[in-house]
């Protein structure tokens, strides 16, 4: 049977169209890929810089934390110390011999009182360079810190042996973290007893901060703007690539784990 | 209709000849010459195939045949500049360029003469080209390297002639039962709308490469101006 020349036209031109239509799916594709591509780098990029920018600022808080720290405690502490020194020694009468030992021997007290003080200070400001030795060292330090005022029971426990090589960036921020948890039980707390761990199990680093405080009610504390101090910890948290989870109810103390990935 | 559709077609062609001289500068991926040439010898082939079959009533076939090994070799330099960025062209060219200059000899010397079209063979270089086009897009897909497709030289050029080639690979299988069914009804209305489609093609074509010779153009200028 012969094929006419209309149906040849016809085979022509449909083999055509298919030819057409794959070309164009073809070309469409390759644009498309290299469109979306472009996007992912652009992303990747936007979040690194988002990243350092975050680590810059972490750097500057943990500088004015250490400044706020140390000024405080130089007007409350170490002043109060030096002034009470000033005042026993200036009532030392030499003509009451029995008295005047006393007072200087209270005077001794109060100045080996303000030497202790000024060399855990100098610990402190030191907070940033013991990173370099290690997160746990930090922790520890920042720990020896809030002991020396006895209103607080501190309990620090780390499990941090099988911790790979020091990612930097990432303990500062883990430091940042807890600085901030514990300046939130100081100011908002009304703890006695604060509960520390660090741990590290399936590449994940785990930041444990229990206290006996009054706790609070989060999703009101948020709703009501009240939480950006808990947005911050968050935001730091997702750049991380971790996870918060947050545990608080009202006279049952709040319990706050980070988990970020630390390989 | 169809003259129209042929002279808009050469006027996109002229188009693409005097934005190539103007625009393109010799570059790594830019072979000036091999564009200004075959699209100076297309041109030429097309207004003299045109004024032998209008005016002069004779077979212009021998010409297309003569244009067809210089097309092949001229576009496979146009694209060893650019694909040799992303793979190694030599294999895909002398493999080429085997089975198409054999498949041409053979039905040359089959046919006896140039009067009869070297369609197969045409059909094989069309074929090749697509091929190595698609291979292109593979590595070009492949790459690490961020490149806005909107303004790559490469990229334009590679597609306008896929695009070509790939969709008229068929015309050149069936042109033996095209030229049959021309012969029998001049006027037949299938084979209008194939001239019509062809012309559209060659139309693509030369709008694909003047705007890849326009992005040459802007990528020279800005990186020239990046050092003022």
């Amino acid at each position: 049977m012969q094929v006419s020349g209309e149906n040849i036209i016809i085979i022509i031109f449909c083999l055509t169209c298919l030819f057409i239509v794959a070309a164009l799916f073809l070309v469409f594709y390759v644009g498309l890929h290299t469109k979306r591509k472009k996007n992912y780098q652009e992303e990747k990029l936007e979040m690194r810089n988002r990243f350092e920018q975050e680590l810059i600022k972490t750097q500057l808080e943990v500088q004015e934390q250490t400044q706020r720290n140390l000024s405080s405690d130089l007007h409350d502490n170490i002043g109060q110390l030096l002034s009470l020194t000033n005042v026993t020694l200036a009532s030392v009468n030499l003509k009451d011999i029995e008295k005047s030992d006393k007072k200087i021997q209270a005077a001794q007290g109060l100045v080996e009182k303000s030497i202790k003080e000024i060399r855990q200070l100098s610990k402190l400001m030191q907070g940033e360079k013991l990173l370099q030795q290690g997160l746990e060292e930090a922790v520890k330090q920042e720990v020896q810190w809030f002991q020396r005022n006895e209103y607080y029971k501190i309990y620090f426990e780390s499990e941090i042996d099988r911790l790979p090589e020091n990612n930097a960036a990432k303990d500062l921020f883990v430091y940042r973290l807890l600085q901030e948890c514990l300046n939130n039980i100081i100011k908002h707390a009304e703890a006695t007893m604060i509960y520390i761990k660090l741990s590290y199990e399936r590449k994940k680093l785990l930041l444990e901060i229990r206290d006996n405080g009054k706790g609070f009610n989060k999703e009101e504390t948020l709703l009501q703007n009240k939480g950006i101090g808990i947005q911050n910890m968050k935001r730091r948290v997702t750049l991380l690539n971790g996870d918060m989870q947050m545990d608080s109810h009202a006279n049952n103390g709040t319990a706050i784990t980070f988990t970020i990935p630390y390989e | 209709m169809m003259d129209i559709v042929f002279f808009i077609s050469i006027g996109f062609l002229l188009v693409g000849i005097i934005l190539s001289v103007s625009l393109l500068k010799k570059d790594i991926e830019v072979s000036k010459l091999a564009i200004i040439l075959y699209l100076s010898i297309t041109f030429i082939t097309e207004i003299s195939g045109n004024i032998i079959a209008r005016f002069y009533h004779h077979n212009n076939i021998a010409l297309y045949n003569l244009y067809m090994p210089l097309e092949f070799l001229l576009m496979n330099r146009i694209l060893s500049k650019i694909c040799s960025r992303y793979f190694n062209y030599k294999i895909f060219f002398l493999a080429g360029s085997f089975v198409f200059f054999s498949s041409y000899l053979i039905e040359t010397l089959l046919a006896g003469n140039f009067q009869q079209y070297n369609s197969f063979s045409s059909s094989i270089a069309l074929a090749y080209f697509g091929i190595v086009c698609c291979y292109y897009y593979y590595t070009f897909l492949k790459r690490d390297s961020d490149i806005n497709i909107l303004k790559d030289f490469g990229f334009w050029m590679v597609t306008g002639w896929f695009l070509y080639s790939f969709c008229t690979i068929i015309f050149t299988l069936f042109f033996k039962y095209i030229v049959e069914i021309y012969k029998q009804n001049e006027m037949n209305r299938g084979i209008y709308i194939i001239t019509i489609v062809l012309n559209i093609f060659n139309f693509i074509l030369y709008c694909c490469w003047s705007y890849a010779f326009i992005c040459k153009y802007r990528e020279k200028i800005s990186s020239s101006s990046s050092f003022v």
